[in-house]
């Protein structure tokens, strides 16, 4: 017994004089999350660590991938991720749905609906018939999972044109890869394609257009990166380091000088040949901001959308769940 | 020595013939290759994956995810299926939480953990434990019930203690019955391990096979399949071996 | 579960009190302290939600809970999941059932059947299938044949197993003097081996029916679409603790009621055997 005691009393005195210098003299760990290769930023970010003058410094970070916006929600909740790049969705259902209210948008990733860039689409077969939205009653609409920014969309699409859920039509759940088999092969009538999908050369001989997502719901902000109150309050200077850094990797993807390299670690990263990536960061891809400012009044267009759908209950104010000082003030230093 | 040898050949052989069936079918391409890419590719990806690291920190990470949730659950199951067979009290107030918790479907636990302690070690390990702690509190209770009275009676009456009869008399008698509810829950404990990681995690057997499948990676995630599949076969033969061990080391004590 | 005694079994006469009012409150008494942890467990659990320890997104109160699947059953989603996740369950299970019996049969029977499959079986058996749910998703898809294989693939081993171990078991006298009266082999099967084995069997497809339903979830919940596991999944990436949490009831209140009725076919089928009460193993 006294032994255990020794044991326990020399546990916590380790346990305290471990923790209380490390506190002060290590980097910030920062985990940001993905989805998509090449989409989300932290998939590429790691691959341009030259340009990272703080990383290791102030801060180390570690890009984690998720399988989708929504999976993030647990994570963030466990404080398991301090960043977070979550679809405008995921993010008001984090808000509302798991109480996550001290989440802040603190920068960009990526918008759709921006004239002049890429946006993504939604196809049906060229020999089903179907002209406009209303021909889509009774028929089968993939989709990649609820809650998710393409299928908040397309549902907002189907209302706006008297169609309803389970009564007009059907949804059929499946991953964005597979969504252009899914429609050749007669599963579905109609599915969403993002990039680098709706580049399939299959899909585009035999299917066509029906309508984009940014005619279903206006400009989107697609996606966000986000953190909470508590870890920016008590991590401030790191993370103005961490976004510094960020802007200047964001700044040389999307700089039409350095495209042939971009498209080399595009080819290194998704193990596909580099000319399949001509429309990478440029005009042809998704609006991508230099500065990583979010459009907050589209966002809050988004939200409220997603509560309309009845996703979320409340209304979730977009300004008030944003903390954009951290990126201006790393944007100033680059100046 | 020789005629062993043979005799396990023959044993064996089915699956070895079911192995160059695999081959076969897909080298000459009778099934399509991405869904079944030959076994020498299989096997070419599983080198791979062991050289660059990919399978020895996955496999870690799962095993240490097993080897705490298992512990957990035996070490706690054991004592409350002694405790319930050995104190009345006890039984009355666990049994019916036991009797309501064991039909349950553990797999479905799966996103609670995840809720209340995020996608690391801790939601597996919780997973694990509350599912393999049904089986071994049921071998424990039965065992320890079934530990002859005849037995606990006569230690008692030789002035034997309550903790003296129940260290020497009844924990030894619940042994094999306790052995067989483990044996359960190691089988189990792999099950939920892998359900749960291809569910939701980042890192251990199930995310790679994720993972991989995801990427189009067919025959590396073939590798890693069959990887778990042949350690959880491995698991249960070097289990058996050990209880068989134990058994005989309490009969010879 | 059948293994536990009923706890307060034991109940003396109470002295002083005519017999059949002594039996009254010993049932009482045994009838309360089975329910009695139970209904300290949701009072805590519900106590828990409402201190403010833990937000709604991590414990929903018991109340919230018990009223989701109010709604639920209301608006006809219970019925179609809940329809759907029994469907698949017992589908493979009845597969699992007459396959495993047959296969198992088949073994006992032929030294061919028995050469080939005995080393995939003892292989098989302690294997985590479940590690195969991609590679099935890769050849059926995500639907219910997809969904269906992974039950089978999972639940068939024990129930080949026990079959093989219940047919070596009957006594060799037993059919030889079955033989000698003049039966046909497949009369011999049908009314002495079959019935001989039953208990053994039986206690396979106990094994299977747990197996089944837990792969059923887990298939449900990777694959997606309708059912009690796709729902789930579905709740957790809303963030619907609520959902997730009624989930959990419902499917808990399914494997309940399945594993009791099995646990009431074995008795039944084998009122004429010692061994009908025997344990279940899980």
């Amino acid at each position: 017994m006294r032994l255990l005691k020794l044991a326990l009393a020399g546990a916590c005195a380790f346990g305290v004089l471990g923790l209380a210098p490390a506190r002060s003299a290590e980097p910030v760990k920062i985990r940001m999350s993905w989805v998509a290769p090449l989409a989300n930023w932290a998939s590429v970010v790691l691959e341009k660590k030259d340009l990272m003058k703080h990383l290791g410094k102030s801060y180390t970070l570690d890009t984690i991938r998720y399988q989708g916006t929504p999976q993030m929600i647990a994570a963030i909740a466990n404080n398991e991720l301090e960043v977070a790049s979550l679809a405008y969705s995921s993010l008001a259902i984090a808000i509302d749905n798991a109480g996550l209210d001290d989440l802040r948008v603190i920068a960009d990733e990526f918008q759709e609906g921006k004239p002049g860039y890429y946006t993504d689409t939604y196809w049906v077969r060229k020999d089903s018939g179907i002209n406009k939205v209303e021909d889509l009653k009774g028929k089968v609409i993939g989709t990649n999972g609820g809650g998710s920014a393409v299928d908040v969309a397309v549902r907002a699409m189907l209302k706006k044109h008297g169609l309803e859920d389970k009564r007009d039509y059907t949804l059929l759940e499946g991953p964005l890869p597979a969504m252009p088999a899914m429609l050749l092969e007669k599963k579905a009538d109609l599915v969403p394609s993002v990039l680098p999908f709706a580049f399939n050369p299959k899909l585009r001989a035999d299917g066509k257009v029906l309508f984009t997502i940014s005619d279903a719901i206006g400009p989107i902000d697609m996606i966000v990166l986000a953190a909470r109150q508590s870890f920016i309050d008590k991590h401030r200077a790191a993370m103005v380091d961490y976004l510094e850094d960020l802007l200047t990797v964001v700044r040389w993807y999307i700089d039409p000088k350095n495209h042939d390299e971009v498209a080399k670690i595009a080819s290194k990263i998704t193990k596909a040949p580099p000319e399949r990536f001509g429309w990478l960061y440029t005009n042809k891809d998704n609006y991508r901001d230099p500065n990583l400012l979010p459009d907050l009044d589209a966002l809050q267009k988004n939200f409220d959308t997603t509560q309309e759908l009845g996703f979320i209950k409340r209304k979730v104010d977009a300004k008030k769940h944003a903390d954009l000082s951290l990126v201006m003030e790393a944007a100033k230093r680059l100046k | 020595m020789i005629a062993s040898l043979r005799s396990n050949f023959v044993r064996y052989l089915p699956l070895l013939i079911l192995a160059a069936a695999w081959e076969i079918a897909a080298r000459f391409e009778l099934v399509s290759t991405t869904a079944l890419p030959p076994l020498s590719d299989v096997v070419r990806s599983w080198v791979e994956l062991l050289l660059d690291g990919d399978l020895v920190r996955n496999s870690a990470a799962s095993l240490f995810r097993i080897a705490a949730g298992l512990g957990l659950s035996v070490i706690i199951g054991t004592i409350i299926g002694i405790g319930m067979a050995w104190w009345k009290p006890v039984n009355i107030l666990i049994a019916p939480i036991v009797e309501v918790l064991y039909p349950v479907p553990k797999s479905a636990l799966i996103p609670v953990t995840v809720i209340w302690l995020g996608y690391g070690d801790g939601s597996k390990i919780l997973l694990i434990f509350l599912g393999c702690m049904v089986p071994v509190t049921i071998g424990a209770f039965n065992g320890a019930r079934a530990s002859e009275q005849v037995l606990v009676w006569s230690a008692r009456s030789m002035g034997a203690g309550k903790l003296r009869v129940l260290w020497d008399v009844v924990a030894p008698g619940a042994l094999p019955e306790l052995l067989n509810g483990i044996r359960t829950a190691v089988a189990l404990s792999f099950i939920l391990l892998v359900s749960a990681e291809l569910i939701a995690a980042q890192k251990g057997f199930g995310f790679l096979i994720g993972s991989l499948g995801a990427g189009g990676s067919y025959s590396a995630m073939y590798a890693v399949v069959l990887t778990v599949a042949f350690l959880g076969f491995a698991a249960d033969r070097a289990y058996l071996m050990i209880a068989k061990r134990t058994l005989a080391w309490r009969e010879a004590a | 579960m059948q293994s536990m005694p009923p706890n307060a079994s034991t109940g003396e006469p109470l002295n002083g009190l005519p017999e059949k009012a002594a039996r009254l409150a010993v049932n009482l008494m045994r009838a309360f302290a089975r329910v009695f942890s139970i209904l300290v467990l949701l009072a805590a659990w519900q106590w828990l939600s409402q201190s403010g320890t833990f937000t709604p997104y991590q414990l929903p109160s018991f109340t919230a809970v018990v009223g989701r699947i109010w709604d639920d059953a209301t608006t006809g989603d219970l019925a179609i999941n809940a329809g759907l996740t029994l469907y698949r369950a017992l589908a493979g299970f009845a597969i699992c059932a007459v396959l495993g019996i047959a296969i198992g049969m088949a073994m006992s029977r032929s030294v061919i059947a028995n050469w080939f499959f005995d080393p995939i079986i003892s292989v098989g058996f302690p294997m985590p299938k479940i590690a195969f749910l991609p590679v099935i998703i890769l050849w059926l898809g995500v639907y219910d044949t997809a969904k269906i294989t992974m039950i089978v693939f999972d639940g068939i081993f024990p129930v080949i197993a026990a079959t093989v171990i219940g047919i070596q078991g009957v006594e060799k006298e037993l059919i030889w003097s079955a033989r000698n009266m003049g039966a046909s082999k497949y009369e011999v099967l049908r009314h002495v081996v079959l019935p001989a084995a039953s208990p053994q069997i039986i206690t396979g497809l106990q094994v299977a029916l747990p197996l089944s339903l837990i792969v059923t979830v887990v298939a449900e919940m990777l694959m997606g679409g309708y059912g009690l596991g796709g729902a789930m999944m579905q709740a957790a990436h809303f963030a619907n603790s609520t959902s997730v949490f009624a989930g959990i009831v419902e499917i808990a209140v399914i494997g309940y009621v399945l594993i009791k009725a099995m646990a009431l076919v074995r008795r039944r089928l084998l009122v004429w055997h010692p061994e009908a009460n025997a344990p279940a193993t899980a």
